[in-house]
This record gives C-alpha cells, structure tokens and sequence, in this order.
C-alpha cells in the first residue's frame, strides 16, 4: 500500500528505507563482506607457510 | 633480455601478497556473481526478500536500495583487491603465479558463498537463495557450493608450481 500516493516510487521507497529500523539491513549488507574479508586476511597470512613448504616438497 | 619462457617461469619469494589480493577480488567478484545472477536475472530474490516481500514497486524498490548498498560494498571489496594486487605486482619478493591468483580468487567467492549463507540465510532468514518448497535444498547447496569453491581453490593454490625462495 502506498503511504504517499502522488510521491515517486523511488522517493517513497527511500523514504521507507530511512523510517525502517536500519541495524537489521545493515547488518546483512556489511557483515558477511567484512567478516569474509576479515577470514580472507588472516588465512592469507596462515596458509603462507603450509603452502610455501607444498611448493617446496 | 628474458626469453618468454623466463618470463612466465615460477618466481621465487611469498605468496601471501598474490594470496590477499586473490582473495579479496574472489569475495568481491564473487558478490557481484550473487547480485548480477541470483538477484537481477534470475530474480530469486533480494537483500531482504523475506523481510520486505516485494510484493509490490515500493516494496521491490526498497530491495532495490538494499542491493545497491550491498552491490557498493562488494564493489569496494574489488577495488580494495585491485589495490593490493597491484602493491603485490611492485613487491620484488611476490611469487609470481597465475594459479595462486586463481585459487585464491575462487577460495575467496567460496568464503563469501559460506559466510554469507550462514549469515544471511541460515541465522538472519533475511532471504533464502530460491524460495520455496525447497529453499533449505537450495540454501545448502549455496552452502556446498561454497566449500567446493574453497577446495578447489586450495588445491590449484597447493598445486601452484613455485621455485623456494
């Protein structure tokens, strides 16, 4: 249901966007990407080792 | 003058610059394989599909505005893997290696498949890959496909031909 008839679609839309509780979104958009890239980072610097010493063997 | 041969010759030195770099391109590019293929051309669903039906235009906008977030910071995650791939290619001690940057390019698309599946879909239910009867086969296998990405990864990283430093 529209709140705002005679509004564009996309202002209503945004407008709803910024009346929602944002944490929830937020936290789906950003999460998964900083914890995967936080992951990334640290088994970068782990498997360094195991995989210099494959290389080696 | 190098021959072609030398030029592509497995160099010696770390692999933990090509490592970053892959990886963070494959979480990046393998974000946009999710938001290009599972939300705009197969439309199976959107950032908050089972939060926010889009069950009509300002519902599906409102999706819309929550893919553009999450499409801007998959683009971010690119860029900043371009950046250190290219710090890594000005590093005289970076190994060298396509099949590094392979891998670690399709281990980092692998993590993304699985912390994002368990994230999103598993412990926020905020979207299911292919809502339905099905969704638990689908969001498993999003999940499977994940740690097959990583295997696969790994191996071609492991398998990477490289002279001892």
């Amino acid at each position: 249901m529209r709140v705002c008839p005679d509004c564009p679609i996309g202002a209503e839309a945004r407008q709803r966007v910024m009346d929602a509780d944002l944490w929830l979104p937020l936290l789906a958009a950003i999460a998964p990407l900083a914890i995967t890239v936080a992951i990334a980072l640290v088994l970068a610097r782990l498997l360094e080792p195991a995989a210099r010493a494959s290389g080696e063997s | 003058m190098a021959t072609h041969a030398a030029a592509f010759a497995p160099a010696p030195g770390r692999i933990a610059p090509l490592l970053r770099a892959g990886l963070l391109l494959g979480i990046g590019l393998g974000g946009f394989v999710d938001g290009i293929v599972l939300h705009q051309i197969l439309q199976w669903h959107n950032m908050l599909s089972s939060v926010v039906p889009p069950v009509d235009l300002v519902a599906m906008k409102v999706n819309m505005i929550w893919d553009g977030l999450f499409h801007a910071l998959t683009w971010c995650t690119t860029v900043a893997g371009l950046v250190v791939l290219f710090r890594a290619g000005a590093r005289r001690d970076t190994a060298w290696s396509g099949r590094v940057l392979v891998g670690a390019m399709l281990g980092g698309w692998g993590l993304f498949n699985l912390v994002e599946g368990v994230i999103d879909h598993q412990i926020l239910g905020l979207h299911h890959v292919h809502p339905g009867r099905d969704q638990l086969a689908w969001d498993l296998g999003f999940l499977a496909s994940g740690v097959l990405l990583m295997a696969v990864g790994a191996l071609l990283v492991r398998r990477a031909p490289r002279v001892a430093a």
